[in-house]
């Protein structure tokens, strides 16, 4: 459908505004082309279209009060940097590895800070069920926080981005910088964690 | 993997809401001019923090190696007993051991119990002969290693007998993770959780044990459906009826062992093998949540029977008592007021999660108020005394008196 759309704006630069208001939108190719070439509704296009995303990445690492400012970072960065990413069709990959360097970042930050305030800076998935969650629901997602909370953060955020964002794992990669293989072994070696620690009783 | 997850990422909130969206984008334009400027600012600010932070970090990681390397050895609260390597117990009667690290070691008559290894991280101890019970403490700073000269159990938590026959070894779990090791342990390696043991032959020869009948125990130890490598949502889905561990106990040779540890048939031959037994892990219950949550908006009768007939496998998973409160919720909205209470009562005895434990309380009581269930007045009197203030507390005065419907 992408491709198809594409080739259509090519054909007929005309149909562009008609065809923006499809549900699919311009590819991130295209995105990313504007942007390159100072359009600003290009920049509002890539936000919009994958802010979602981001903030959703941020809330399943980090507390509340971070949040946005890693939503607000990742963005500026990516704009400013934009020209550089070698493949435009890989924008939302790239987006994610900026996040997580933003949520790296945050990290650091409390680790010092950690010192005097004990806060680890990590998200609670049992403070961010919406209105409705069942009970159970909260009580697992209390038992995976108390889990969490025991793993490296090398296989801890892989296995958030895959689990509880939803990544695909070529996305969780790409976040991570790593390769597909490793990040299949460290989501698997997470999983493993996660199931000795519960088969523990933990 | 990730439809097993679906439904927790189905409850948690979005990333963000419209207003949101739209507010960080202000924000992001307003700080878009600026930001080289404040950032090369920043940059400075954030070479100090660095240094103070490289400073404190190689202090703490001094202090944590330090911490790590002083892992004091295990002794007795009994001041008078040894437990230092080469210390040795042979006790004529039933006797009890309490150690610093909150673990207890019980001798049963004629056991025969050698330390060989306390090194602070490690503990190892040779059991001659008799039936030892050890409680290890869980996340304890050390290893626990039993040698037996039959196999090698080996502690990843947390309550299990260890009994050494004439005959062989026999190692039952009570609670918790074992490993049994051993060149006659079917795959050299067998692990065990709670529910479950083998009994490894003296003379080459192995006999999985049936699951044990102690109540503490359970009456079966079951296998859940093997997973390996696949991730949850693509592996098979549950076997429709609970499966013993073993339920034969005839002895069969060590070539087969490998693939009998787990047989179910009471007739199984080493012709008739199954995966080896894995140890029920949270996604496979999760599995089962998943399939009863999309069954439950359209046929609540068809749910109730899948959990029902289910539940009972993952008892010695961490999410046995989310399942039972599930089972509990489901029948009480049916009606079935006896079956509720007694999901409840089991979320109440299992005390996990400890989030629902008190929600389940007051479900107990209201189903047993709801069903006119003997002893239903007193357990609300109870818990009214228990919990004064729990939300739940005027719904159930309110239903004792019969004003509810």
């Amino acid at each position: 459908m992408k491709a198809l759309l594409f080739i259509c704006m090519s054909a007929a630069p005309g149909l562009a505004s008609i065809i923006s208001l499809a549900p699919t939108g311009p590819s991130d190719a295209e995105l990313v082309e504007r942007i390159c070439n100072g359009d600003k509704w290009a920049q509002e296009a890539m936000y919009r279209r994958y802010v979602r995303l981001i903030a959703s990445v941020a809330r399943r690492m980090l507390q509340p009060t971070d949040v946005d400012d890693v939503v607000q970072e990742t963005f500026i960065i990516a704009f400013e940097k934009v020209g550089q990413l070698v493949q435009p069709s890989a924008l939302k990959g790239w987006l994610l590895q900026i996040a997580m360097s933003r949520v790296h970042r945050k990290f650091r930050f409390r680790r010092i800070t950690r010192l005097f305030t004990g806060d680890d800076g990590r998200a609670c998935l049992a403070e961010q069920v919406s209105v409705g969650a069942s009970p159970e629901v909260i009580a697992e997602l209390a038992l995976f926080d108390r889990v969490l909370g025991k793993l490296p953060r090398s296989v801890r955020e892989p296995w958030l981005l895959r689990n509880m964002v939803g990544c695909s794992l070529e996305e969780v990669a790409a976040a991570c910088d790593c390769s597909l293989a490793t990040i299949k072994r460290r989501i698997s070696d997470a999983q493993g964690q996660i199931d000795a620690m519960l088969g523990e009783g933990l | 993997m990730s439809d097993s997850y679906q439904r927790f990422r189905d409850s948690l909130e979005p990333g963000y809401s419209e207003q949101e969206i739209r507010e960080n984008w202000q924000r992001i334009e307003d700080r878009q001019g600026p930001v080289k400027v404040r950032r090369n600012m920043l940059s400075l600010a954030a070479l100090g923090t660095c240094a103070v932070a490289a400073a404190v970090l190689f202090f703490g990681s001094t202090k944590s190696s330090s911490t790590n390397s002083s892992i004091a050895n295990l002794t007795a609260v009994d001041q008078s007993i040894s437990m230092e390597a080469g210390a040795t117990f042979s006790a004529n009667e039933a006797t009890n051991i309490a150690l610093s690290d909150g673990s207890a070691l019980s001798l049963a008559p004629n056991a025969k119990l050698n330390v060989i290894g306390n090194e602070g991280s490690r503990f190892v101890t040779q059991l001659q002969r008799g039936n030892v019970h050890f409680n290890v403490k869980p996340r304890g700073p050390r290893t626990w290693e039993i040698e037996t000269g039959i196999a090698t159990v080996e502690v990843v938590g947390t309550e299990f007998d260890v009994n050494v026959e004439d005959e062989g070894l026999l190692v039952t779990v009570s609670r918790g993770v074992v490993l049994v090791r051993g060149e006659r342990v079917p795959g050299r390696v067998v692990r065990l959780t709670a529910g479950m043991s083998i009994r490894v032959k003296r003379e080459a020869e192995v006999i999985p044990a049936a699951a044990s009948s102690d109540p503490k125990l359970g009456s079966t130890a079951t296998v859940p459906e093997e997973v390996g490598d696949r991730t949850p949502a693509e592996a098979k889905p549950a076997p429709q009826t609970p499966v013993p561990l073993v339920t034969s106990t005839t002895a069969i040779s060590p070539t087969v062992a490998a693939v009998t540890i787990a047989n179910t048939s009471e007739s199984s031959t080493p012709a008739d093998p199954v995966e080896p037994s894995q140890p029920p892990t949270l996604h496979t219950l999760q599995t089962l949540l998943r399939d009863v949550d999309a069954l439950r908006a359209t046929n609540p009768a068809a749910a109730i029977a899948l959990l029902s007939s289910q539940i009972d496998r993952y008892n010695s998973d961490a999410s046995y008592g989310v399942a039972a409160f599930t089972l509990g919720r489901m029948t009480l909205d049916a009606k079935d007021y006896n079956a509720s209470a007694a999901a409840f009562a089991i979320v109440i005895s299992n005390g996990k999660p400890v989030s629902l434990v008190q929600d389940a309380q007051a479900r107990r009581v209201e189903a047993m108020l709801r069903g006119n269930l003997p002893g239903a007045d007193a357990a609300l009197q109870t818990f009214v005394v228990n919990h004064p203030a729990h939300p739940r507390r005027a719904r159930l005065e309110i239903l004792a008196a019969g004003v509810d419907d």
